[in-house]
């Protein structure tokens, strides 16, 4: 083999190299050049220094295979630059974690039909349209649980009731907490903040009362009745209404069953009528979406911050 | 499972542990001479005696040593091709070694202990 085919040789792997290299630093890429270069032609020299006849197209192989696979050096160099660059920053930049990143605040907005396509859209219709049930749920516990336990507090068993009712109090939040990170999207806690170990009904009932989270959970489960409503009749309203829309010209055209009482124009253009109700419908469905992530990120917001606290 | 995957596995496993092991074995061997030694050397003599890692990936070891200051380098011509790169211990890098000496006994004894009686092939 001649010089210039070994420098051809060791150029097809420099070039592999810079290719893996691609979007890096360029002095990072100057440098994991020269290296290889210096020692290819340094392993090369060596060996052929020991054994003059040496096979130098298998020893170049093996050379080459000692060095590494392009790609492999090209991370090395890549993590290692990582590694002195945030060792040697002051306060390293902090990289957005893939837990922030499921937050709903910093996904993007979809675009306005886009949101057909957003599944987070749809979980939080359902979710909006269940916090009737869970509103009312929640409401109904609240309510019994606190009177329940201040009626009997005149009895001595008023006080392992409101334990009880404490204690439930936190499991319903972070039962809500599951919902809203399931359907909203938004991150809660997955278990229950850490029990003391402590026994004996006196410090439980002091840690239940001392803590802050205790009464705002407490408060956002009465919260829900009212949002549940308003979220819920908002929805069905929103949701009926672009529906219907949507559906009349399938109605007027298909099967020819539309009649207006009591509007003599809409009765003289029904064709008219129709489509223009059904254009109007593919506007008002994308917004009742659009809506519904909007709601979602919202009831995400409060959640957040009245059920969880550090 | 799939061979691939235990395979991927494996290389992930070991790359990780060379990610902290290299760079104390190079300091090492850079603390056994007082003399500055050529780069290729270094790895020629790592390659020997520790052969856990693809050379190629030594290179950015030392240069990240040197950027985080705990290793010195210069060029210097050579008489046969191309100018060499010398590295050398710094004070930094020497208190480095101890410290990190002292971290991989402390590890691998536990891990060792830890480990006793799992059997491999």
């Amino acid at each position: 083999m001649t010089d210039a085919m070994i420098h051809a040789n060791l150029g097809v792997y420099l070039d592999a190299l810079k290719a893996a290299l691609k979007g890096s630093d360029k002095a990072l890429i100057q440098d994991a050049l020269w290296d290889a270069e210096d020692h290819l032609r340094s392993e090369l020299a060596r060996r052929r220094a020991q054994d003059p006849k040496l096979d130098i197209g298998a020893a170049l192989t093996e050379i080459l295979a000692a060095y590494g696979e392009p790609a492999e050096v090209a991370a090395a160099y890549r993590d290692r630059d990582r590694l002195v660059a945030a060792a040697l920053a002051p306060v390293a930049p902090s990289a957005p974690s893939p837990e922030d990143a499921r937050e709903s605040a910093s996904r993007p907005h979809p675009s306005f039909f886009g949101v057909f396509k957003d599944l987070r859209a749809y979980t939080s219709l359902f979710y909006l349209l269940l916090s009737l049930a869970t509103g009312i749920f929640f409401f109904t516990w609240a309510v019994v649980g606190l009177s329940l336990s201040m009626g009997l507090m005149v009895l001595i068993i008023g006080i392992p009731v409101l334990i009880a009712f404490l204690g439930s109090v936190r499991l319903l939040a972070l039962a809500e907490g599951r919902l809203v990170e399931a359907l909203l999207g938004v991150r809660m806690p997955r278990r229950q903040p850490p029990i003391e170990e402590e026994k004996g009904w006196k410090s439980s009932l002091k840690r239940l009362f001392c803590d802050g989270r205790t009464w705002s959970s407490l408060l956002y489960l009465l919260l829900m009745l009212p949002l549940g409503v308003f979220f819920f009749s908002l929805m069905v309203t929103m949701l009926s209404t672009s529906l219907a829309l949507l559906a009349t010209p399938v109605v007027h055209f298909v099967f020819h069953e539309v009649t207006y009482d009591g509007w003599t124009w809409g009765g003289n253009h029904p064709a008219l009528v129709a489509i223009v109700a059904g254009l109007l419908g593919l506007i008002a469905v994308p917004i009742t979406l659009h809506a519904s992530l909007l709601l979602g990120r919202m009831q995400g917001f409060l959640a957040r911050h009245f059920l969880v606290r550090v | 499972m799939d061979p691939t995957l235990l395979d991927d596995l494996e290389r992930k496993f070991q790359k990780e542990l060379n990610a902290g092991t290299v760079g104390l074995l190079l300091l090492a061997v850079l603390a056994e001479t007082k003399e500055p030694r050529y780069a290729y050397d270094i790895a020629k003599d790592l390659e020997e005696r520790a052969p856990i890692t693809k050379l190629g990936t030594l290179y950015p070891v030392l240069r990240s040593l040197e950027g985080l200051g705990l290793l010195d380098s210069r060029v210097e011509p050579s008489v046969s091709g191309p100018p060499r790169k010398y590295y050398r211990l710094t004070k930094e890098g020497r208190a480095a070694l101890s410290a990190w000496a002292k971290q991989w006994k402390q590890t691998s004894q536990a891990v060792n202990a830890v480990l006793k009686g799992v059997s491999h092939d």
